[in-house]
């Protein structure tokens, strides 16, 4: 062996060594999801994020559904996943109240779970997403700009006085009362049965689709916030200024002990998700689903454009 | 001609075929990966799609050929359909396709009722062919060409192999992991079916409760089980840091195939239970008359004549267990269902099917493999 190739493989040693102490002193962090395409998302953020500043990630996306993931994270088997705001409220701290007309709700209940879980579990809620991923109608933009329809006041005005309207919705959307039921009560609306096209067990898709090809006279359709087929159909989503239904923002979930030992991790997630507004989850989203690219080139892509990967 | 008596089998292929064909979408044309979309019939596609009718035809025919001819024809004239048929798929989709990228083309009605028209014809022409080599070879040339088409990138344009094609890396690894679940999960269910059954077939007294508590076990929701599991895996760990380093964890591979060995648990014991208990009184008289031990006459008698009806159980076993290791996936431990409950998520229905067929083709194969082990441990003398 010369004295060249000597010199290159010392250099190869201190080089391991030093990254290796490095990823020694970076630690080891679990990262976790649930099943959803915005969920495999989000997790693949945290992983890339958290993998580009040096930490060694042990991966488990997707994990399972909000109840198996969750208890993972109680159980210390993963120690960060992103969860919604409105999951939480909704399964996990029910008798939580919140003013639903309250401007500031979606901040309130954002305060209540961040207290409650780091009170009671030790899990500490990082900065979320300003992006609510919660039930909507969701219109086309045709209809929204001739009618002057931006909200659901304007909605139920519309109604009121008349309007064409025709609402696809699944049958768990039509009767469930937190569901379409809510929005009525809220707004004072009602629509006749003739109004209504329920497709069992539909998904957002397809009745996003219907609206936007006015199948059967369908104009309007149960949605999710952030669906990334909104968008791209010529749809657009209703606000929901009564708060009809609970605000489901999406924030990253970790586990106490581990923040405290790297509180940097809050330094490096936080800008990322302060970035992730409605259109922009929609783009996102839209990538996956639609033109089925993974939920790991999207996220790398949109983290590199926004120089959080180099 | 034999107008009287035809191959009826074939017959119903044919119908089915043809109907279907001439009434319902054989392809299916979507602006991008979720929404609905538009069906085109075989025809509509183009011209060659009356080579396929035609093909079709002449086995309706042939069909009331003399049973001499008959098996032979329709071995060449089912694998003709079955070929024709995906190269029609193939050719057809890439048109329809044509420079898009967000568009995608999917399989429809009539085009899984060709396929299945298909296996009618084979498997009616193995009925009437008695040569087991022609048998072989009707069985296999059609899946043959089917294969090399999928490996040539034939299928290119079908929506489902775009999806395999963007996941082509985790695809084979989820694969992998899916028959390692299972396999592993086989491997447990056996080791505590078997002596289970034996246990049972030993003691009226045990054998109610051994049925009653793995039947019991299997009535326990899936997904409630897994999620259960969580927690004392999790206690596990942490009292016994050890295992994390063997992989043992609250969530992953340890409480999937804990679950899934219960779920496994009851075809096994049961099936060593039947198979000692169906072996005849008088053979084990024989046995002791012979002056056989009781271990001569378990290993030499009971053992031999029980061992179908335990292989049986097994075959059942894995059968199920290639199915619910789709499960899996849901509580970490990956699989095929990664693919199967993120595409119900999404609503991309390619994507389902890309976790369902392989599911069904691993239990198919399964179930054939069981079989044949079956057939081979027959005892010469019963057989």
């Amino acid at each position: 062996m010369n004295r060249k190739r000597l010199q290159s493989l010392g250099l190869l040693l201190a080089v391991t060594l030093t990254s290796l102490a490095l990823a020694q002193q970076k630690g080891t962090v679990a990262i976790g999801s649930k099943l959803d395409s915005e969920g495999q998302l989000l997790g693949q953020m945290l992983r890339l994020t958290l993998e580009h500043a040096g930490f060694t990630v042990k991966a488990q996306i997707p994990t399972g559904n909000t109840f198996v993931t969750r208890k993972a994270l109680l159980e210390g088997q993963i120690d960060i996943y992103p969860e919604y705001t409105g999951s939480a409220i909704n399964n996990f701290f029910k008798g939580q109240k919140i003013d639903p007309t309250a401007p500031s709700r979606a901040a309130q209940s954002f305060a209540i779970v961040k207290t409650l879980d780091l009170k009671l579990n030790n899990i500490a809620w990082l900065e979320r997403a300003p992006a609510n991923n919660t039930f909507a109608v969701a219109i086309p933009k045709t209809l929204a700009t001739r009618e002057g329809l931006k909200s659901l006041v304007n909605l139920a005005t519309y109604v009121n006085k008349g309007g064409v309207l025709k609402v696809a919705g699944s049958q768990e959307f039509f009767e469930r009362s937190d569901a379409f039921p809510s929005f009525e009560k809220a707004y004072g609306f009602k629509l006749k049965a003739d109004q209504k096209v329920v497709i069992a067990g539909a998904t957002t898709s397809q009745t996003e689709q219907a609206a936007a090809s006015n199948n059967d006279g369908v104009n309007a359709a149960m949605a999710y916030g952030t669906d990334g087929a909104i968008a791209a159909l010529g749809l657009v989503v209703l606000s929901d200024p009564k708060g009809a239904q609970p605000v489901y923002q999406p924030a990253p979930t970790i586990r106490g002990e581990v923040l405290k030992k790297h509180p940097e991790i809050a330094g490096l997630l936080n800008p990322i998700f302060k970035g992730l507004t409605l259109p922009v989850l929609q783009n996102l989203n839209r990538q996956i689903d639609l033109e089925g690219k993974l939920p790991q080139e999207v996220a790398r892509a949109y983290l590199a454009s926004k120089g959080f990967l180099k | 001609m034999n107008l009287t008596n035809p191959n009826r089998i074939a017959l119903l292929g044919c119908l089915l075929a043809i109907s279907s064909l001439l009434w319902l979408p054989f392809l299916e044309l979507k602006a991008n990966r979720l929404i609905a979309g538009q069906g085109y019939s075989l025809l509509e596609l183009g011209a060659a799609g009356w080579w396929l009718l035609g093909v079709v035809f002449l086995a309706a025919f042939s069909a009331f050929l003399k049973p001499r001819f008959r098996g032979f024809a329709l071995a060449i004239l089912a694998n003709l359909v079955l070929i024709a048929g995906v190269i029609l798929i193939g050719a057809d989709a890439s048109k329809l396709l044509g420079s898009s990228t967000l568009a995608r083309v999917s399989l429809a009605p009539s085009a899984w009722l060709m396929l299945v028209s298909s296996s009618f014809l084979i498997f009616a022409a193995l009925n009437d062919l008695e040569n087991i080599w022609l048998k072989r070879l009707t069985s296999s040339v059609g899946i043959l060409v089917f294969l090399i088409l999928l490996l040539t990138g034939g299928l290119g344009s079908l929506s489902v192999i775009r999806e395999y094609q963007t996941r082509m890396d985790t695809f084979w690894l989820e694969l992998g992991r899916h028959l390692g679940l299972a396999f592993l999960a086989l491997i447990t269910s056996s080791l505590f079916g078997i002596p289970l059954g034996f246990w049972a077939a030993r003691s009226k007294r045990f054998e109610g409760f051994i049925l009653g508590f793995s039947g019991l076990l299997q009535t326990i929701p899936s997904l409630a089980l897994l999620a259960l599991l969580i927690t004392p895996f999790s206690a596990l760990v942490r009292t016994f840091p050890i295992l994390e380093t063997v992989g043992i964890r609250g969530i992953g591979f340890a409480p999937a195939i804990t679950a899934l060995t219960v779920y496994g648990l009851l075809p096994i014991a049961r099936g060593v239970l039947n198979g000692l208990k169906a072996v005849p009184e008088t053979a084990l008289e024989a046995g002791r008359g012979m002056g056989m031990t009781a271990r001569q006459l378990f290993v030499g008698v009971e053992l031999p004549l029980a061992l179908g009806l335990i292989l049986n159980g097994i075959r059942t076993s894995a059968v199920q267990l290639v199915g619910l290791s789709t499960l899996s996936s849901l509580i970490g431990a990956g699989g095929l269902g990664v693919f199967i409950f993120g595409g119900l998520g999404s609503a991309a229905n390619d994507l389902v099917l890309l976790g369902a067929i392989p599911v069904l083709v691993l239990a198919v194969l399964t179930d054939a493999g069981f079989r044949t082990l079956e057939q081979a441990s027959i005892p010469r003398g019963l057989r």
